[in-house]
């Protein structure tokens, strides 16, 4: 499902858009730092500090996010569920890694500190305007 | 009273507009500004048709609607409430969407994204306000205070 075409859009260059729903379904929308590759049917999202995010999929596994190739901006909307969450992985220690240097860019640092990362199931994946 | 200190994000933040199924699948859709009738805690979000209509088909049947929008700076919000209508844009709010999307292609040229790649975001004028009635308010900012909510009205 994710091919080559949509590697660029899931590099962190441009912030991503994730919606979540709560069991009372109340809608909840937010805005991360990347999606990132897992494999061809899996991607990841960063659990620092979006509790609101974390509680919703406790209570009902779907998500929704967008995400831009920074090169064209072309956006992509993926259909999620989650999956399960690792924080004692490569992926983990990647993910860790690039958020310390992003807040250290945008003088955040030791604000976007990662808790897990949580694994989706990519149900759907789509171009904007297709 | 819709806080004052939100109405700038509000304008000139990034937006997305969310909702969510009855059977609890959650969308969203892009929002080029918005406006707002602070004294009723309304508000207008600027989208463009042919994106918002899978958004739409779900707000009008559970009528939740989340709205989230952020600034440049990190500082954010979120505004959750319940849909009321679809309507036209005024001439003002397109006014208003043009100043906001200019202002976000020049900083796309400031950050190498050539101004004909930034137009097909942002080069459309939205075609269709989504409104509703802002019934909670969150700040989004990064940071300790980030998903407290607003006290208003």
């Amino acid at each position: 499902m994710i091919t080559e075409e949509h590697q660029p859009a899931l590099q962190g260059m441009f912030p991503s858009w994730v919606t979540t729903c709560s069991a009372a379904g109340e809608p909840n929308t937010t805005v991360i730092s990347q999606v990132w590759y897992v494999d061809e049917e899996h991607v990841a999202l960063s659990f620092q500090f979006f509790n609101k995010t974390k509680k919703n999929i406790a209570e009902n596994p779907f998500g929704f996010a967008t995400i831009i190739n920074p090169g064209t901006l072309q956006m992509y909307n993926l259909e999620l569920e989650f999956d399960h969450s690792e924080t004692d992985t490569d992926l983990f220690d990647d993910m860790d890694m690039k958020l310390e240097a992003i807040a250290s860019m945008s003088g955040m640092s030791g604000i976007f500190k990662l808790q897990a990362a949580d694994i989706y199931k990519v149900k759907s994946l789509k171009a904007l305007g297709s | 009273m819709i806080p004052d200190h939100t109405l700038e994000a509000l304008a000139n933040g990034f937006g997305h507009l969310g909702s969510a199924s009855a059977d609890l699948k959650p969308i969203h859709t892009d929002v080029f500004s918005a406006s707002v009738d602070q004294q009723n805690d309304i508000v207008t979000c600027f989208t463009l048709n042919f994106l918002a209509k899978p958004v739409l088909e779900k707000m009008k049947d559970t009528g939740r609607v989340s709205y989230f929008f952020g600034l440049m700076t990190h500082e954010a919000y979120q505004y959750k409430g319940q849909f009321i209508e679809t309507r036209e844009l005024t001439a003002a709010e397109l006014a208003q969407s043009e100043q906001f999307r200019n202002g976000i292609q020049e900083i796309m040229g400031g950050m190498g994204v050539p101004m004909e790649v930034s137009a097909k975001l942002f080069g459309r004028a939205p075609d269709l306000g989504v409104t509703f009635k802002v019934e909670k308010i969150f700040t989004q900012t990064p940071g300790p205070a980030a998903g407290q909510a607003l006290p208003f009205n």
